[in-house]
């Protein structure tokens, strides 16, 4: 080969080699130009970390600013570290912890092994240690390694089952909330206000968490903190509930229960009461039984706990879990003031029109009776409210009509929810001719059709097999027979069934039938009477502050609705249940020395019978307002098959007035039964 | 004086000069791969220390084999090639595994890796062989030997399994008969020849899911690099890191010792292997763009060399010589930037490695030697 030859071969070596070069540094450069962002962050995903810092959640407290009834409390909790080092022997740092902590073992292991992908976090083995097992860890530190103590929030309700409906709980948020909830910064495992002001007030009580930015290595073990944001405590509900009068209100509900099951009413096993503020709205006592312990949301729920908390009809008919202040319930007499409205208001009547009560009435081919056998003699409105006689309110009821009671009922804000800042609060029901229509015809008219198409379908076949067109006009007359008979039966049962009936009106007009009020609505309504027209939106909590005392948000009385209602009508029905407290008034007994004048109205609502056809203790309601002269408070109580609205809520809604007016109660008469 | 006054004038210090360069950039490298990994107590430098030294034996190496005229290669041919023959025997037979390969021989306290010693071995005695057949390669029958030449040490190699080292064998071979006077079509044939039948194999491996030739975890790490995503836990990780190393680095780089891929050993294999994606993540595309430039001018200080040498022996021998550093780079590189499998090969005088260290300088040895003696000796 000659030299120039050889050189020509090199130079196109040299060539090769230069085009190899060129290939690797586009690569290269395609790489560290081009795409170095997107590596630049996969880069930084690999090495940094963030752990959360919970922020401490605002307290809730009670009118006063000085009672806290919630609370986040901070509790040890021991973890392990991935430590990455070889003498960290799992097994025995199990063991040892298990014996320390009285916890099984492969609990132990299996949450160590469930988090090996993360294990630049701690593994928590255990919460809420007692420090004599935290002391005991730290003397054992050496056989310890990776073992760490830190101290994290856990939400305390500091009075246990106090107002439990009202405060509400807290858990783990659900993966639908999470999803509901994805804008606001949430991640798996944050703690989430599942009910009651707790769930209402949930983005102010929340705070801020903050957290440490953390940088890993390759087995996700931290090599230095990075970045530290700390966390913003939550803002702290001040409420209106005044704690002294809460605590009267479910003392009273329990020992007035326990009296009544002692006695004949084995059954007074729940009830509620509600005290408002008639010129704001403010709520001043809201209690429910029977209650429970929100505490144990912290934990497992046990099969017992969930029995009480949620159980069925069959096997616990009283769920702790309902706050009955917002169940619906039959109202019985403290309706007739709705009544006593509507007769008045549609002019079908005056305070003085009478009626006399013989002890029942015969309407519309049927005898219905007052609650006193023999009558209350000559009654006007105000007599009639006095002694809740049911003869003149069967008559006034069907003067005004069902139109009319159900357009009053609504404007007392019946049948409708309040607006209260609690979550599921029922609306109740106000039944009225549309509403039993809505709620039948359809269903009639199904059945019916079903009913005419079997018919058509069994003279068809029947027709099609006739043998001769005797046979086959003699079917279709039978045919059209059979048809004629259930369009007959049609038109009576939609007469009972969808047509609204008088005798409806009549029992409406006592408070039975479809009415279903709670009691919260009632306290609202009876308020409205007592203000002399404004309704307000109930509401629990009066202002927000920081964690530094500053006031955040303050909530001001609310006017829902300034009702049609005249003056005239108002100071009547106010005149009315004034005279339930005096002498000869179905709740004189109790009210006897009482201080204060109150005026009221009890309730007996019946409950219809049950699987075994026996009549069922009748619910026990009691509303009122006082001073009568100068309203401040409106209450309603009801203590579920406790017999007689006087004697069971009525007692209850008098202990509550007692500790709004701070009277002392030995000054007070304790007994007084009325059988209304 | 051990060497002529006329040969030292003839010394190629612009070479030296840049292999000095080279070697003092890798030192630096290594010791950022190094030193944040290093258990506490150890000394950091550790690693960098031993490659120096391993550099202070080259430069040894370098001038004993200055005095030696390299056409002395000819006369020892055969035995070289014996010896390393017997070496990669030896390998196969005595040697440690390491990585799932078998390429170590422990002698003392001292580790070999003869197939690093083996492309040396070849390039001198593939020289020698094909300076003998100067002008007899036109013909394909005449390529026929150098198959068996080549292919009886590759198939060691093969069989370590070092599929790298493999590589840059073909590498040397094809460079070599290429300017050795074989005919380019030839050369074409049979590279296209060799795909197919490399490509041929894989992908029947591929589609019957064998479990031979290759284990599957060959054929992952062999064909990964197309997709790294599809196991990005296990058999993609390395390219995946290696990249996120590579393109997180930019234009400028982290910085010296702030690579955070590197220091935090997101980075595999980052001494060996994956050295010059630490280049990339600390230093950027300048970086990078430097070290392959000193590389390049290396090369082409080789490439005049081999113009320059006074003969077909010399030209063959820094042809191979700059073969080797060619397919170590794109084989290499092209590993760490995601367009070549994983196979692993040292990155010339950055990786850590006394014996790639050592038989890299015994190149530039070869290469000063060649030029050295370019004049024909006019007495």
């Amino acid at each position: 080969m000659t030299e120039k030859a050889l050189k020509t071969k090199l130079k196109v070596f040299m060539a090769l080699v230069t085009l190899i070069f060129v290939i690797l540094i586009s690569r290269i450069g395609y790489l560290q130009l081009v795409q170095a962002q997107e590596f630049k962050t996969l880069s930084e995903q690999n090495r940094i970390r963030l752990v959360p810092i919970p922020a401490k959640r605002g307290e809730i407290l009670d009118r006063s600013g000085r009672v806290i009834l919630a609370k986040d409390r901070p509790v040890y909790s021991v973890s392990i570290s991935y430590l990455g080092i070889k003498d960290q022997d799992l097994d025995k740092i199990a063991a040892r912890l298990s014996s320390i902590l009285a916890i099984d073992e492969k609990d132990i292991k299996s949450a160590v092994n469930e988090k090996d992908v993360r294990r630049f976090e701690p593994i928590k083995i255990a919460k809420d240690v007692p420090l004599d097992v935290v002391t005991k860890i730290e003397e054992n530190r050496k056989e310890l390694p990776g073992v760490e103590i830190a101290v994290e929030p856990v939400r305390e309700y500091v009075y246990r089952d106090f107002m439990p409906h009202i405060l509400g709980y807290m858990r783990e948020i659900t993966p639908q909330q999470l999803e509901e909830h994805k804008d606001d910064g949430y991640s798996m495992g944050d703690r989430f206000g599942q009910a009651g002001l707790e769930k209402i007030y949930e983005k102010y009580l929340r705070g801020e968490d903050g957290d440490k930015q953390v940088e890993v290595d390759k087995s996700q073990h931290p090599v230095r903190e990075l970045d530290i944001r700390q966390p913003t405590p939550g803002n702290n509900l001040i409420l209106n509930i005044d704690h002294d009068i809460q605590k009267v209100a479910e003392e009273s509900l329990d020992r007035t229960m326990a009296t009544l099951q002692a006695g004949k009413y084995p059954m007074a096993k729940a009830g509620a009461v509600v005290l408002l503020d008639v010129n704001s709205g403010k709520v001043l006592a809201m209690a429910s039984k029977p209650g429970f312990d929100p505490n144990i949301f912290n934990g497992k729920i046990t099969p017992e706990q969930s029995e009480a908390l949620f159980g069925g009809k069959e096997t616990n008919p009283f769920p702790a879990f309902n706050n009955r202040a917002m169940m619906g319930y039959a109202p019985g007499s403290t309706f007739k003031m709705v009544v006593g409205t509507a007769v008045l208001e549609s002019k079908k009547a005056t305070i003085k029109d009478t009626y006399y009560d013989s002890g029942s009435v015969y309407l519309y081919g049927r005898s219905y009776k007052c609650w006193r056998p023999s009558g209350h003699g000559r009654v006007d409105l105000l007599r009639a409210i006095q002694v809740s006689c049911n003869v003149y309110f069967y008559q006034m009821g069907l003067r005004a009509g069902v139109d009319n009671l159900a357009k009053y009922a609504r404007e007392f804000g019946l049948g409708q929810k309040t607006g209260i800042d609690l979550p599921n609060e029922s609306a109740g029901r106000v039944p009225d001719p549309e509403w039993k229509k809505d709620l039948n015809e359809e269903n009639l008219k199904k059945k019916y059709d079903k009913i005419y198409l079997g018919i058509k379908d069994k003279y068809g076949e029947l027709i099609n097999k006739a043998e001769d067109e005797k046979e086959k006009k003699k079917l279709e007359r039978q045919r059209d027979y059979e048809l004629k008979q259930q369009e007959a039966w049609y038109d009576i049962e939609y007469r009972w069934q969808v047509e609204w009936q008088p005798f409806e009106t009549i029992i409406m007009s006592i408070g039975q039938g479809y009415n279903y009020y709670t009691p919260l609505q009632m306290a609202n309504y009876v308020a409205i009477i007592a203000n002399g027209g404004i309704r307000y939106k109930p509401y629990l909590v009066d202002r927000v502050i920081d964690y530094k005392g500053n006031e955040v948000e303050k909530f001001k009385p609310e006017i829902a609705d300034r009702v049609d209602i005249s003056p005239e009508t108002l100071a009547a029905l106010r005149k009315g249940m004034s005279m339930v407290t005096d002498p000869g008034g179905t709740a004189y007994g109790i009210y006897s020395g009482f201080p204060v004048k109150v005026s009221g109205k009890t309730g007996t609502a019946q409950t219809g019978t049950d699987q075994y056809g026996n009549e069922r203790p009748t619910h026990g309601w009691f509303v009122g307002f006082a001073p009568y002269d100068k309203p401040e408070v409106a209450v309603a109580a009801i203590i579920e098959y406790g017999g007689h609205g006087g004697s069971t809520a009525g007692i209850v809604a008098r202990d509550v007035l007692a500790a709004y007016f701070d009277i002392d109660k030995s000054r007070v008469g304790t007994g007084g039964v009325s059988d209304e | 004086m051990l060497i002529e006054r006329r040969l030292i004038k003839n010394f190629d210090f612009t070479l030296l000069v840049i292999t000095v360069l080279i070697v003092v950039f890798g030192l630096v490298i290594l010791s950022s791969a190094t030193h944040a990994t290093m258990a506490r107590g150890d000394d950091p430098y550790a690693f960098v220390k031993k490659q120096g030294l391993s550099f202070f034996l080259g430069l040894v190496a370098i001038a004993l084999l200055l005095k030696i005229d390299y056409s002395w290669f000819t006369k020892y041919a055969k035995l070289i090639y014996g010896v390393n023959i017997l070496l990669l025997l030896a390998v196969k037979v005595i040697g440690q595994e390491q990585h799932g390969a078998q390429s170590w021989i422990s002698i003392g306290s001292f580790n070999l890796q003869p197939s690093e010693f083996a492309k040396i071995a070849m390039v001198i005695t593939f020289a020698v062989y094909l300076a003998g057949r100067e002008g007899k390669l036109s013909r394909f029958r005449d390529l026929i030997p150098t198959f068996v030449f080549f292919g009886l040490p590759m198939g060691l190699i093969i069989m370590q399994p070092d599929l790298g080292t493999a590589l840059v064998f073909i590498g040397i071979y094809f460079g070599m008969l290429f300017v050795a006077g074989a005919r380019p079509t030839h050369l074409i044939i049979l590279i296209l020849t060799g795909a197919l039948l490399v490509g041929g194999i894989l992908t029947a491996q591929l589609a019957f899911g064998l479990e031979k030739p290759l284990k599957p975890y060959q054929l992952d790490r062999l064909t990964i690099f197309t997709d790294p995503y599809k196991d990005p836990r296990g058999a993609g990780y390395h390219v995946i890191q290696s990249l996120v190393s590579l393109g997180s680095g930019g234009l400028w780089g982290k910085g010296l010792y702030q690579g955070t891929q590197t220091r935090l050993n997101f980075l595999p294999e980052q001494k060996n292997d994956f050295i010059f994606s630490v280049v990339g993540e600390e230093l950027g595309f300048l970086g990078v763009s430097a070290l392959l430039l000193l590389f390049y001018l290396f090369v082409y200080r080789g490439i005049v060399i081999a113009m320059r040498s006074k003969d077909m022996l010399g030209a063959l021998l820094a042809t191979g010589i700059v073969s080797i550093i060619v397919f170590h780079l794109l084989v290499n590189v092209g590993m760490a930037a995601g367009i070549m499998p994983i196979t692993g090969i040292p990155l010339p005088f950055f990786s850590y490695g006394g014996s790639s260290m050592l038989a890299n300088m015994l190149g530039v040895g070869i290469l000063l030697n060649v030029y050295m003696r370019r004049q024909v000796l006019t007495f």
